[in-house]
């Protein structure tokens, strides 16, 4: 794998420079662009039409929208979808705010000074040997995938050659998570103390923020932090790579879930359709432009951050922590650091439990693509153990919880719209079994039950043949409806919504 | 090498094999439908997945390589259930049968999978909708199953990048330039895409019919010699393909070759001997003529030509033979000139496009000939084009520097137009029309400068080094940069990637032979390459890129005044000694004239009869005027040609011939390949294969039982002629050869020079520099440059016939830079009057910006538009080829009056 050459700015941030100026991209300046870049106008299109946060003509509805993420949905989202005008717009990651209506009141704006600067603003002492604490902290990523953290700083290390890349994937996107994005609100600058502590660990001298596109409040954080961290001569100051003081870049994605998967981010930094790829090289052999590449998560890099400081038993100690995203029809939802064994019910309990103070209809574990489960499964462990016998995985730790006035089916056929519509379209088990899915479930919210043998060979085909998690995991969203809601899935065989949600009843 | 087994069975490949090469090693039948051989994997059909022994998942085979070691299962339950799905997900919604019933490309791939698989077809709707805006592709999304395909044959393959993407997830959907048309987009209809669709979602326009036969030759058009599968019905031809394993083109086509060759089916064909009628002088329509028998015809050609050499002698009759048609039909055609005329002015437009280049490489080297195959490109570590639109004039030559270029290769073009490939260069040197021996030879400087030299090369293969060595110091670097308008860093910086190549091929067309220094432009050139120890090696060499499906066999056939077959001297008493036994005739002592030579001579009166075979140098030679007034003065023209040329106009006989689709013979390409052409179809009406008519006129010459058979004019050729000794029609028949080729058992030579120059050792030329014959003045400011465009070829007279091509270009334009024309008073689309000292031509004006100021530009193929009336006909002392490329001229918008003449 040879280096490939590096642009100045990803065709990302060029893109989005545009379309912050004209509020969309007018053709002269796509056609300016694609000149200046030596690309094609077709390859161009091809790039802008891979992201929902582009366009290139104005919005066809009213600005009024309603998130139809799982936690909107189970507390009656769908409802406001009634006011004329109104679109539905797939999780944006508020979900302690559900149901979510946008424009949303603004946040509060971003202090000038970022929340954490004071105790993690200033240059941080680092730990002799990094990786082996962080080994003895047996900390492992917050993304999804819960790979030890210490192996990926370790591979990315141990590669030859002198430049290494960091890349923070800020790009939180899975349904009924934002713990990422309430760091990024609070601890700011301890995670980009953990990404500067992986960029002096592993030898890499970028570091690049890659943002969800819609966190536009986060940016201001990230971009004001930057800014101190110039001025603190932390970081680079300007774009040429200094010993010891990384570049720090801040680039935002272009709206598309799968480019939080770290191979599809790669792609679209180097200004290809964010697809994953198939089968190696890992990042860490070959990533972004060819360089040796370390991908971490937010919570990972913050709690990176934390370990290098207090030490590893600092973590270890209780087996470890993680935040919980806790949203639905809960009490208080927000982001609770619990150890890692603890339940839904631990977590219920700290989020003040249930609205209406009766158990829990059903729940999502780990975000929308580990499924549905039913209450018996309240006290399992949130661990890869414990969820494995309900036929799931920990995920992102966002935990969607449904009162008795949620309906199970309208809360899968959303997310199976969702993945739907954020497949890559790149394999055909994946593009077109994501796509027969969400025709089941709306079928089924129609009164058409699904046929269980076609559902299950399409499942299995996904499972097995997709290329990435979205497709492998994205049957889970049905299959598990049909085994734990069983007595919900056949009531709307028979026309009927027992939450009243679907056909009509609901509005 | 790799080893592993495949369902237990032990295989071995070599490094970089895919699970699916081994599989298909092993006898594994794997299903596919995104993958294709040539082309990156995709593995986003899924079909292919194969179990690997200590993984949890299955893996796509076509994208994971092998590894020592490796125990794959092709097929279990699990997988063939996993297969059966994922096929049933991709034929929902399918519009079987989406191909008509007779595509040549057989039924739709998706569909025979689901047979195989035993998957039930989806019932049949209604015809999806078809997008059939393109005039030579009909796209049906209904039917595109998104295996990319096509868009990896347009980037990848073609190097066009047409089709691409757009959208994701359900949205998504192929992308055309960017948006849902097809043809509005870039496509320059090469067609690629058609040959790999497996489905029916990307079709030629013109529907196969069920039945149609296909016969494999090669396509007429220009000299790539790409072999083209015609498929017939209806007694046309309807669809063309390519067999992959072509050696030319590796199943490549251009949009002529693909959708270009109905030009056979025009209405306008010759189908019936004709005879000027009694009372018509001058120039005439087809109205000026009157049918006759072919025994008439014939008797009165060889009657007139057969008088005219007894009367005047051999001097005053000459023949141009064809670029077009056979070896066999030139080596015949430059034997009625010679043994039954008695002259050895027989010439044919190779003098028009790279005589300069076998002057030059003649002497220098021994041949005149290209060195290397067209995919050594590939192989290059630096290609330097100058003086070709390689991706107009040679499309598929393009495709290989194109894909060479992408797998890392430095690509360096010169040309003083933005030319397709300029664009794409990583070096453009935009240097003025003319100025190419300052360029080349500074580019060579350079090369000394930066101590680039190959030493041990130049002392083994070479001399004369030291004279072109001093010639090289003695070049001011200022003057280069002055004259040729490029800055002398990036002549430094151009010839350093020349120069660290570890091989570089240089590729040439006529962008530096049709200068007055022409032959000094490809003596610059050659010397480059010895300079840089580029020569006789694997993606080393030099390609003067030939321009006609023959070009390079009609020369090989001695259909030159100069040579006889083989490039052998008629004054050798050897060599005179062997063709007089065999032609049982004295060859005529008397030097023969070339192209221009004889137009001269014409209008001199010197010349009274001339033969024409496939030419039309009405339109196609310099000074058109001149050249008319020579044709009109004529006793006796007699011409052969498949429609009614502009040089048709002038003639007294005209011989209804067979097209090369149409009957046996063989052709040479731009490689020096020489394959067999068949024919595909009959000959429309009398119509005859020109070997039979110059056999009937040598008969009427009593020159024998003259036989037009191709096999026996082939062997006849074979055994007077040392670099083609070892040809046989049945040897052409099993397989391409590549002269020199001197015996039966003899492979044939793909690479020349390799063990040294065919000379013995390679002579460098002095460096020399010589201007243009006309330089820019008061009156003709601009300078005019000409040539060709992708959709047409030479003067139209097969593509203008040829309905997509016409319909895709369907007239001349002038390109200018937008000052030049703001100059002239001119605007961009107006119709603007350009003259030079020979006369005035009218054409629309095309603004384009990267143009150079006061440099014009107008393509020749057009009648309507005969640009070649406005080219002086000086010509190179060496080679006795006319600057086409650089004419001072001038501009005016039609809506002011014309100047008086100058």
């Amino acid at each position: 794998m040879h280096a490939r050459p590096i642009p100045s700015v990803p065709l990302l941030s060029a893109l989005h420079a545009i379309q912050d100026r004209h509020g969309l991209l007018p053709a002269d300046a796509l056609a300016g662009l694609a000149r200046e870049r030596g690309m094609s106008d077709g390859d161009l299109a091809d790039f802008v039409s891979f992201f929902n946060g582009f366009r290139t003509g104005p919005p066809a509805t009213g600005e009024n929208a309603v998130c139809l993420g799982p936690a909107c949905v189970a507390v009656g989202a769908e409802r406001l979808l009634a006011a004329p005008g109104t679109r539905g717009v797939p999780c944006q990651g508020r979900c302690e705010r559900a149901p979510l209506t946008l424009p949303d009141m603004p946040e509060t704006p971003a202090s000038a000074i970022p929340a954490d600067w004071d105790a993690w603003g200033k240059s941080d002492a680092v730990p002799a040997d990094p990786i082996a604490t962080l080994r003895a902290s047996g900390l492992c990523g917050m993304g999804g995938a819960g790979f030890p953290t210490w192996r990926k700083w370790r591979a990315v290390q141990g590669r030859p050659g002198g430049d290494r890349v960091v890349i923070v994937n800020a790009d939180e996107g899975e349904p009924g998570t934002f713990k990422d994005r309430w760091l990024l609100d609070r601890h700011p600058a301890q995670v980009l103390a953990g990404a500067l502590l992986a960029a002096a660990t592993v030898g890499a001298g970028r570091v690049i923020v890659y943002l969800r596109n819609e966190y536009r409040a986060q940016e201001r954080i990230l971009a004001g932090l930057i800014s101190r961290l110039r001025a603190a001569q932390r970081i680079a100051d300007g774009a040429t790579p200094t010993p010891g003081r990384p570049e720090v870049t801040l680039v935002r994605g272009g709206g598309a879930y799968i480019c939080g998967q770290e191979s599809a981010l790669i792609a679209s930094l180097e200004d290809r359709r964010g697809e994953p790829s198939h089968a190696g090289p890992y990042p860490a052999e070959s990533g972004l432009w060819g360089l040796p590449t370390l991908v971490q998560n937010v919570e990972t890099l913050y709690h990176a951050a934390g370990i290098a400081r207090h030490g590893a038993n600092w973590y270890a100690d209780g087996g470890g922590r993680r935040l919980f995203s806790v949203s639905g029809a809960v009490v208080r939802p927000g982001v609770y650091e619990r150890p890692l064994t603890s339940t839904a019910a631990d977590l219920l309990a700290a989020a003040g439990g249930m609205v209406d103070g009766r158990p829990p209809k059903g729940f999502i574990p780990g975000g929308g693509a580990t499924g549905l489960l039913p209450p018996e499964a309240l006290d399992a462990p949130l661990t890869p153990a414990g969820l494995a016998a309900w036929g799931t995985q920990p995920g992102t730790g966002g935990l969607v919880f449904l009162g008795t006035d949620a309906c199970p089916v309208a809360v899968a056929a959303r997310l199976a719209a969702f993945f739907a519509a954020e497949s890559c379209g790149q394999c055909d088990p994946c593009r077109l079994g994501t796509a027969r899915l969400h025709d089941t479930l709306t079928a089924l919210r129609g009164g058409t039950l699904p046929d269980l043998f076609h559902l299950t060979a399409v499942a299995s085909a996904m499972r097995a043949g997709s290329i990435c998690g979205l497709g492998r995991a994205a049957p889970l969203v049905v299959t598990s409806l049909l085994a734990h809601f069983g007595a919900e899935v056949t009531a709307h065989g028979g026309r009927t919504c027992p939450a009243g949600v679907c056909f009509g009843e609901g509005g | 090498m790799i080893s592993l087994t495949v369902d237990g069975a032990p295989v071995t490949v070599p490094p970089g094999a895919t699970l699916l090469d081994a599989a298909r090693r092993s006898g594994a039948d794997l299903p596919t439908l995104c993958h294709m051989d040539g082309m990156s994997p995709a593995g986003s059909c899924r079909l292919c997945v194969v179990r690997l022994a200590g993984q949890a998942l299955p893996v796509t085979a076509c994208d994971t390589p092998c590894a020592e070691g490796m125990a794959v299962t092709t097929t279990d339950d699990g997988l063939a259930a996993q297969r059966r799905a994922t096929l049933s997900l991709i034929l929902e919604g399918h519009p079987a049968p989406c191909r008509d019933p007779g595509d040549p490309r057989g039924p739709c791939e998706l569909e025979r999978l689901a047979g195989a698989l035993g998957i039930p077809l989806p019932a049949p709707g209604p015809p999806p909708a078809v997008d059939r805006a393109h005039p030579a592709i009909h796209f049906s999304l209904a039917a595109c199953i998104q295996c990319g395909r096509c868009g990896r044959a347009c980037g990848e393959i073609q190097g066009h990048g047409v089709i691409t993407w757009q959208g994701r997830a359900a949205r998504r959907r192929l992308a055309f330039s960017g948006t849902d048309s097809l043809a509005g987009s870039a496509c320059v209809a090469c067609g690629q895409c058609v040959a790999s669709c497996p489905t029916g979602a990307l079709s030629a326009a013109v529907a196969p019919l069920p039945r149609m036969t296909a016969v494999t030759t090669v396509c007429p058009y220009c000299g790539v010699g790409c072999q083209v599968t015609c498929h017939v019905g209806g007694g046309a031809i309807r669809q063309v393909t390519s067999p992959p394993d072509s050696p030319a083109n590796h199943g490549r086509l251009c949009v002529k070759g693909r959708f270009g060759l109905d030009f056979q089916h025009h209405p306008g064909r010759l189908t019936t001997p004709l005879v000027r009628r009694d009372g018509v002088t001058g120039p005439c329509g087809p109205d000026g003529f009157r049918p006759a028998t072919w025994d008439a015809a014939l008797d009165l050609a060889a009657t007139r030509l057969l008088e005219a050499a007894r009367r005047h002698g051999g001097g005053a009759v000459g023949g141009l033979g064809s670029a077009k048609c056979t070896n066999e039909d030139n080596y015949l055609f430059q034997k009625w000139l010679r043994a039954g005329l008695g002259t050895h002015n027989v010439d044919h437009c190779a003098r028009l496009c790279h005589s300069s280049s076998v002057v030059a490489l003649q002497a220098m080297l021994g041949s005149g000939a290209a060195t290397n195959p067209n995919t050594d490109f590939l192989l290059a570590d630096t290609i330097f084009l100058i003086g070709t639109n390689t991706l107009e004039t040679h499309p598929v030559i393009a495709t290989f520097i194109r894909q060479a270029q992408r797998a890392g290769t430095t690509l360096v073009v010169a040309d003083p137009r933005r030319v397709g490939l300029a664009r794409e260069a990583d070096i453009h040197l935009q240097h003025r029309p003319g100025s190419d021996p300052w360029l080349v030879n500074g580019l060579a400087r350079a090369v000394l400068d930066a101590g680039l030299v190959d030493d041990a090369f130049i002392t083994a293969r070479t001399e004369g080094f030291e004279v072109y060595r001093d010639g090289l110091l003695a070049l001011d670097p200022n003057e280069v940069a002055t004259v040729t308008g490029v800055p002398w860093a990036a002549i430094e910086r151009a010839g350093r990637a020349i120069g660290t190549a570890g091989a570089a091929l240089t590729g040439w067309g006529m962008g530096i032979t049709q200068h007055v220094a022409g032959s000094i432009n490809c003596a610059a050139v050659a010397g480059l390459a010895l300079l840089t120890g580029n020569l006789g090696r694997p993606g080393a060499g030099l390609n003067p890129l030939r321009g006609q499906s023959n070009v390079q066999g009609a020369s090989d056939m001695g259909v030159l005044p100069n040579v006889l077959p083989g490039y052998q001297d008629p004054a050798d008493p050897a060599v005179r000694a062997r063709f007089a036994t065999a032609w049982g005739v004295e060859l005529p002592t008397a030097p023969g004239l070339t192209v221009v030579e004889m137009m001269r001579a014409a209008a001199d009166g010197g010349l009274r009869a001339l033969h024409v075979m496939g030419e039309n140098p009405a339109l196609s030679d310099p000074d058109l005027d001149h050249v008319k007034a020579g044709l009109a003065r004529l006793d006796t023209l007699v011409v052969q040609d498949i429609f009614f040329t502009e040089t048709c106009a002038h003639a007294h006989v005209i011989l209804p011939a067979a097209s090369v689709l149409e009957r046996d013979g063989s052709v040479t390409n731009t490689e020096r390949r020489i394959q067999q052409s068949v024919p595909v179809l009959p000959p429309p009406g009398q119509a005859r294969a020109d070997g039979d008519i110059l056999a009937e006129l040598m008969r009427r010459a009593g020159m024998g039982a003259a036989s037009g058979d191709p096999a026996a004019a082939l062997a006849e050729m074979a055994a007077l002629t040392p670099s083609h000794g070892g040809l046989s029609t049945a040897r052409l028949r099993k397989g391409d050869v590549i002269w020199p080729c001197p015996t039966a058992a003899h492979p044939g030579t793909p690479i020349l020079h390799a063990g040294g120059a065919a000379r013995g050792r390679a002579r460098f030329q002095p460096p020399r520099l010589a201007a243009p014959a006309e330089a820019p003045d008061a009156d003709f400011p601009l300078l005019l440059t000409t040539g060709r465009n992708l959709y047409h070829y030479q003067t139209g007279t097969m593509s203008r016939r040829a309905p997509v091509l016409d319909a895709q270009v369907p007239g001349a334009w002038l390109e200018a830079h937008p000052d030049t024309l703001a100059r002239a008073g001119a605007a961009d689309g107006g119709s603007v009057r350009l003259s030079t000292r020979r006369g005035t031509i009218q054409v629309t004006a095309r603004a384009v910006d990267d143009a150079l100021p006061g440099v014009l530009f107008v393509p020749f193929h057009f009648a309507e538009t005969p640009v070649n009336r406005l080219i002086h006909d000086t010509l190179d002392p060496q080679s006795k080829i006319p600057e086409y490329k650089c004419v001072a001229a001038r501009i005016e918008p039609t809506d002011r009056p014309a100047p008086p003449p100058v």
